[in-house]
């Protein structure tokens, strides 16, 4: 769609259906970039113009009371610190477990793989529920502890199912074997043929369980009870959602004048820093996805051929 | 709905772990009602127990700070020789926390300030008949004797605690506070634009309300030229319909009691009025048009804005953004009459927050855990659980009078006490388990107030004032709207149906009467419709549990 252009003029048609392209895609950034423009402005604007609808593009009534607020907010950064923390490590216990284990059922001459496989599959449709796996969770002795947050979902049986469609469509088998006769070993074929060549996938892995864990707050409210121990999204959970408690309707509890004040301090809090701890705590996702955008495409497409 | 991807998520990764299970050890703390240690429970005085005597607590935590760092919690562990271990996960959360530790047995020893939130009168009945919880009433006379003072002076507390099967499973909290009566947060008039419109005297009647309402719209109280005034606003009528139901004589949207008959409000003729009434302020334009829409930072920001006439909130201040004595010119709203309630009501609390402290099966000494209480429904342990003992909030100081008061210790005012209190102890921002407000007069309340010097007062003037409006507007007229029963688990199971749908089937329709999507002469199948929910089963249910509440001794 380049140099045609020059050569033959658009007819009447090509330019209104052109128009109408622009239109839809101004629209569609428009919807994508709203949100976006929308928090950040908020941000740094007054909860009051926030609230009473002054402020709806643009920041107005500048301030960055918030953002004070949120560097000096303890829990904020520990949690931040916590949240890093589970989803490096995270995210390396998820890929050593995933990489070789999509591989190994990716090889046609592994004799088992049929049965593991389908092992595997039944996890995704049938599950223990959720008393049950606490349970299980308790008399391993992980409650309260950081594996709670990074063992029970270290492996995904459909990241593992992806990435085998991977090594089977991506990596030629043909290449392996060459390998195997010049005398590699299997260890050898794995680490010096496959994993080179299996970057986008490496990539798109670690995206798919880094971002998974950077969101997840149920695990952490289900296992663990140490406050020093909670990930970023469990602290936010608590600043933010406190503050829909305060009013509770008619519960026929009695609030006392203490309880009162205590729940306005909050959501007084929360007015003042919900728009920026929601910048604060996507920033990192964000600055990362853009670098790993172009393996994630090709990585998903790659192996999705097959699946 | 995210719920159910999530434990999918979590059974996926059940089989995932079961392959470590082999490094796993086994700890089985749970279930073990080891043989009871009450016999060596002090039945007055300090400590509780000679040997030292360890428990698990699990309570609702407001953030503030770690409860083992609480200093009052350290102190009193101290005083009792009863150290607690705490498992506090968040109060948005808790709910969660406590349902998961009943269904896996991973039960503390005591559940604390949980509230009927999230201990539910339902949950109470349930885990009570299972042997969850332990009944607590034979313990009282004996090792709760604050409690059973109480108790013996006002026999509603036992009816409204003791559950069907005659037991006691939970304590609650006891209000008797100066404005324990409060149902919810009143409605408050600005009192600036009272003051430009030169209005001396509050309306009595819905008429004159209604009047008043409509001189907010349009005589510019709010002096900026501009017509931006909002008479009357809420956020879905949830926390100002109480309110604004009694000018038609009725206490709740749900059974409420005329006598001794138990009645269903939303299809009686005076909720038509209430419907007919709020619907001619909204089309009107005296009630917001936002109300159903508008979250409650919105509405916040306009009163901030000076644009609000009533509203809800606990106290002005919190809507208008202004300080305490600007709040004291905002008088509190007066109940009023109408056409069809000849003397003025509104709905008063029964100051008895139920669901606040309850005793665990596996629990080594109740008799120690109900005595570790107790102190608290005494007036001087109420406060020593608000404000601590000497030294860390108040010191004792001698005024002219030669009494012996409490003043802010060294280093705290009344600008950064309830900061420091946040820090020191359980009791802020949570209903907990105590006698609040000490006795009906309200005196000892006041024996144990914090003041800024040894011959201030012991309450400041805004207090004066919320405790003035209160004994005026509404102590005088202040109805409980329904007694706190239990029902039984097959009333349970034959009415909590219904009553999830009649909840949202009534507050959808009052929405749709009001903002006129249905017209008024719809009433008569909104009725139909209701009747057709089994309605009558459910206030036979009702009615046979008020019965048995009344005839309870």
């Amino acid at each position: 769609m380049t140099n045609t252009n020059h050569l033959i003029k658009d007819t009447k048609a090509d330019r209104v259906f052109k128009v109408f392209l622009y239109i839809f895609i101004f629209l569609a950034v428009a919807i994508v970039v709203y949100p976006l423009v929308y928090i950040i402005s908020a941000s740094i604007s007054s909860p009051q113009s926030v609230n009473s609808g002054a402020m709806w593009f643009f920041p107005k009534d500048i301030t960055w009371e918030g953002y004070g607020v949120i560097l000096k907010y303890k829990d904020i950064w520990r949690g931040y610190g916590m949240t890093i923390f589970y989803t490096v490590t995270g995210t390396l216990v998820s890929l050593i477990l995933t990489i070789p284990c999509a591989y190994a059922i990716s090889r046609p001459d592994f004799s088992g793989k049929k049965w593991f496989t389908s092992f595997m599959l039944v996890t995704m449709f049938l599950n223990g529920g959720l008393i049950p796996t606490y349970l299980l969770i308790r008399n391993m002795g992980m409650i309260d502890t950081v594996w709670a947050i990074i063992l029970p979902g270290a492996a995904s049986v459909y990241n593992i199912v992806v990435t085998r469609s991977f090594f089977q469509s991506s990596v030629p088998w043909e290449m392996q074997e060459a390998a195997k006769i010049d005398g590699a070993s299997d260890f050898q074929i794995f680490f010096k043929i496959v994993l080179p060549l299996s970057a986008p996938i490496i990539a798109v892995m670690a995206l798919f369980y880094g971002v998974g864990i950077w969101n997840s707050y149920f695990s952490a409210l289900v296992y663990l009870q140490n406050k020093a121990l909670y990930p970023l999204q469990m602290v936010l959970r608590q600043i933010l959602v406190l503050q829909d408690m305060q009013q509770g309707a008619a519960t026929g509890a009695n609030v006392t004048a203490s309880a009162a004040q205590a729940a306005y301090d909050k959501a007084t809090l929360a007015a003042i820093i919900k728009y920026g701890v929601m910048i604060v705590s996507s920033l990192p996702v964000i600055i990362v996805y853009p670098f790993l955008q172009r393996f994630f495409v090709k990585g998903v497409l790659i192996g999705s051929l097959k699946g | 709905m995210h719920l159910s991807k999530v434990v999918k998520g979590l059974g996926i990764t059940a089989l995932a772990a079961l392959a470590l299970a082999g490094c796993g050890k086994k700890n089985d703390s749970g279930g073990s009602a080891t043989a009871k240690n009450d016999a060596k429970v002090a039945t007055s005085g300090f400590p509780i127990v000679k040997s030292k005597m360890s428990m698990t607590l699990m309570a609702p935590s407001m953030g503030e700070a770690e409860w083992k760092d609480m200093q009052v919690l350290q102190d009193y562990a101290k005083k009792t020789g009863i150290s607690l271990k705490y498992n506090t996960p968040p109060n948005s959360d808790f709910g969660t926390k406590l349902n998961l530790a009943f269904a896996s047995q991973d039960l503390p020893d005591i559940i604390y300030a949980a509230g009927t939130a999230n201990l539910t009168p339902a949950n109470e009945v349930t885990y009570g008949e299972q042997g969850q919880l332990v009944a607590l009433e034979k313990l009282i006379p004996k090792y709760a004797p604050n409690l059973n003072k109480l108790m013996k002076e006002d026999p509603s507390i036992a009816k409204s605690i003791t559950t069907p099967d005659g037991h006691i499973y939970s304590l609650p909290m006891l209000s008797r506070g100066s404005t324990s009566a409060w149902y919810i947060g009143p409605l408050w008039y600005n009192g600036e634009w009272l003051k430009n419109l030169g209005v001396t005297e509050l309306p009595k009647t819905a008429d004159e309300f209604y009047d008043l309402l409509k001189r907010f719209k349009t005589e510019d109280p709010n002096k900026n030229g501009k017509a931006d005034e909002i008479p009357l606003s809420d956020v879905k009528l949830d926390a100002s319909r109480w309110w604004l139901m009694s000018i038609f004589g009725l206490l709740t949207n749900d059974v409420q009691n005329n006598g001794d008959k138990v009645f269903y409000t939303p299809i009686s003729n005076q909720y038509k009025e209430y419907l007919t009434y709020m619907h001619k302020l909204y089309e009107e334009g005296l009630l917001d048009k936002d109300t159903f829409s508008q979250s409650d930072d919105q509405k916040k920001a306009k009163g901030k804005a000076d644009r609000l006439g009533v509203f809800q909130d606990y106290y002005s201040l919190f809507t208008t953004g202004r300080s305490q004595s600007e709040a004291m010119s905002d008088p509190m709203w007066q109940p009023l009459t109408s056409s069809v309630s000849k003397k003025a009501v509104v709905p008063g609390n029964p100051r008895i927050s139920r669901g606040n402290f309850a005793i665990t099966k596996n629990n080594p000494s109740p008799a120690a855990a109900l005595r570790w209480v107790d102190y608290f429904y005494s007036p001087i342990g109420a406060a020593y659980l608000a404000s601590g003992p000497e030294g860390l909030l108040w010191k004792y100081e001698t005024n002219k009078a030669g009494e012996k008061v409490r003043v802010y210790a060294d280093g705290i005012n009344s600008e950064n006490a309830e900061e420091k209190r946040s820090k020191i102890t359980p009791d802020y921002g949570l209903t907990v388990p105590k006698l609040s407000g000490s006795d009906a007069k309200g005196e000892a309340e006041y024996k144990y107030a914090i003041r800024p010097s040894a011959d201030a007062s012991p309450i400041d003037d805004f207090t004066k004032f919320i405790n003035s409006e209160t004994a005026k507007k509404i102590d005088p007229y202040a109805t409980v709207p329904f007694p706190l029963i239990y029902l039984t688990k097959a009333e349970q199971d034959s009415v909590s149906a219904t009553a999830n749908d009649l909840k949202t089937f009534v507050t959808q329709s009052e929405a749709k009467f009001i903002t006129g999507v249905t017209p008024l002469s719809d009433w008569d199948k909104y009725v139909k419709t209701i009747e057709g929910m089994n309605v009558k089963q459910y206030v036979k249910v009702y009615q046979t549990a008020y019965d048995r509440w009344k005839s309870a001794k």
